[in-house]
């Protein structure tokens, strides 16, 4: 045995030692970036392991970058249908009636619809500021090019994830600010009628406040607002997502210091 | 199986509103926030186990349509059934969860935590009263079913068994409830 071991050292190059010493760097280097879970880490030193102009570039960028450019990237993102295969899922008949039984509870304590949707929205809001969390998390999806790829992934991956259910999205204006994202299906209203002392409840509004606070943890003021509702007798649920205001990430980042 | 949602679904929703109820609408109230909840979890009982035994026979007794709370009901609602019944056979009945899925994840005020090592105790009751807001939905969803299937009663939690551990887990509960 010792004689190959002895073969082989000696037919390494300077350069295919630095190789061999990054690698050793490598997973202490990766250790240092926040927010990597054990898997990625194996997933990234395996992957880069092999490829030494990666390994030289990562270990000239800041962390921000590397994770963003190098870590996340290469694993890519799951597909909805992946992710909500994979997520513990309850039976949707709890949600359904659980979610019903609050907006009735609210009617009751509130008396005004305008309350009761405002009350609502609210609520959404809270929740979709903590799971942005989770969505990125388990999406793994990369900074998105613009909104446009914001709200597809909004509709594809994200409904998916936690409902169950896609959404398309269209209706796009000239500057792709402002779109529609229309769901066919929203198990949300599962054995829901509206009585007409109702008219004026937007019964889905948890869902336009889930969005505006998650993109809000992502930098993006947005407007959420229902343009058709089936419950209202549309044919649809029709979601306009405006984007109001992109706030800048800070720069240079200090993550280093 | 039919149409199944994240669990991160159900979980968002239940804390929003006991935090709805508890911190915005009554903040100083805690009875009267414990009481709304209660009833949105009635009426999700009620209207559960009415779908749920809508192809049975009706129950012969009073033990028959619990031990369907503690099976199929639970099952449908946690994938698991409860643990241990136990009765005095005078219409009180302890039902027991050693798992309970909806206190499981809760965590503690990171300050009181931290003094957790000096008075393990003083934790252990914060840790309780934070859960006891959270027993109130279940404890509505089981008096919601139960009268459903013409069982009147009253429901109530016991979580103070807590172990008084160290993670931030509550993993032991007790519902027990008292027939009228």
């Amino acid at each position: 045995m010792v004689p190959k071991i002895d073969k082989l050292v000696n037919v390494l190059s300077t350069a295919d030692k630095d190789v061999a010493n990054f690698q050793v760097k490598l997973y202490d280097e990766m250790t240092t970036i926040e927010g990597l879970t054990e898997d990625g880490m194996y997933d990234a030193t395996t992957m880069m392991a092999t490829k030494l102009d990666l390994i030289r570039e990562f270990f000239t960028m800041p962390n921000h970058h590397r994770k963003r450019d190098l870590i996340m990237a290469p694993v890519g993102p799951r597909s909805g249908d992946a992710i909500f295969a994979n997520v513990e899922r309850v039976n949707a008949e709890l949600f359904t009636l659980t979610y019903g039984a609050t907006v009735r509870q609210l009617l009751t304590d509130l008396e005004e619809v305008e309350e009761v949707n405002k009350q609502l929205d609210q609520m959404g809001y809270n929740i979709g500021i903590r799971l942005i969390d989770e969505f990125l998390a388990k999406s793994n999806v990369t900074r998105c090019v613009d909104f446009r790829e914001t709200a597809e992934v909004i509709a594809k991956v994200g409904f998916k994830m936690f409902l169950g259910v896609t959404a398309t999205v269209s209706n796009w204006d000239a500057d792709g600010t402002c779109c529609s994202i229309i769901l066919e299906d929203n198990p949300l209203v599962d054995f829901v009628e509206l009585p007409d002392t109702c008219r004026g409840l937007y019964y889905c509004n948890i869902l336009s406040g889930v969005i505006r606070g998650a993109l809000e943890m992502v930098s993006m003021k947005t407007e959420v607002t229902w343009i058709r509702d089936v419950l209202r007798g549309d044919d649809a649920y029709e979601l306009q997502v405006k984007l109001l205001k992109q706030v800048p990430e800070e720069y240079p980042y200090k993550d280093d210091e | 199986m039919g149409r199944e949602v994240s669990e991160s679904c159900v979980d968002s929703l239940l804390t929003e509103i006991v935090s709805t109820y508890n911190n915005r609408f009554y903040a100083n109230k805690p009875e009267l926030a414990a009481r709304r909840i209660e009833a949105i979890g009635y009426q999700v009982g009620h209207q559960l186990s009415e779908r749920y035994t809508m192809e049975r026979p009706r129950f012969s007794d009073h033990l028959e349509a619990i031990k369907f709370i503690c099976k199929d009901f639970w099952s449908e609602l946690f994938k698991k059934q409860i643990d241990n019944l136990k009765t005095n056979h005078r219409g009180t009945f302890v039902l027991q969860d050693n798992r309970f899925r909806w206190l499981s994840r809760i965590s503690t005020d990171p300050s009181v935590e931290n003094t957790e090592s000096q008075d393990p105790s003083a934790a252990a009751e914060s840790k309780a009263s934070l859960a006891t807001m959270h027993v109130y939905f279940p404890c509505g969803i089981i008096r919601g079913a139960l009268s459903n299937l013409g069982i009147l009663c009253a429901v109530s939690a016991d979580i103070s068994n807590l172990p008084a551990c160290k993670e931030l887990l509550l993993s032991y509960s007790v519902l027990s409830f008292y027939g009228i």
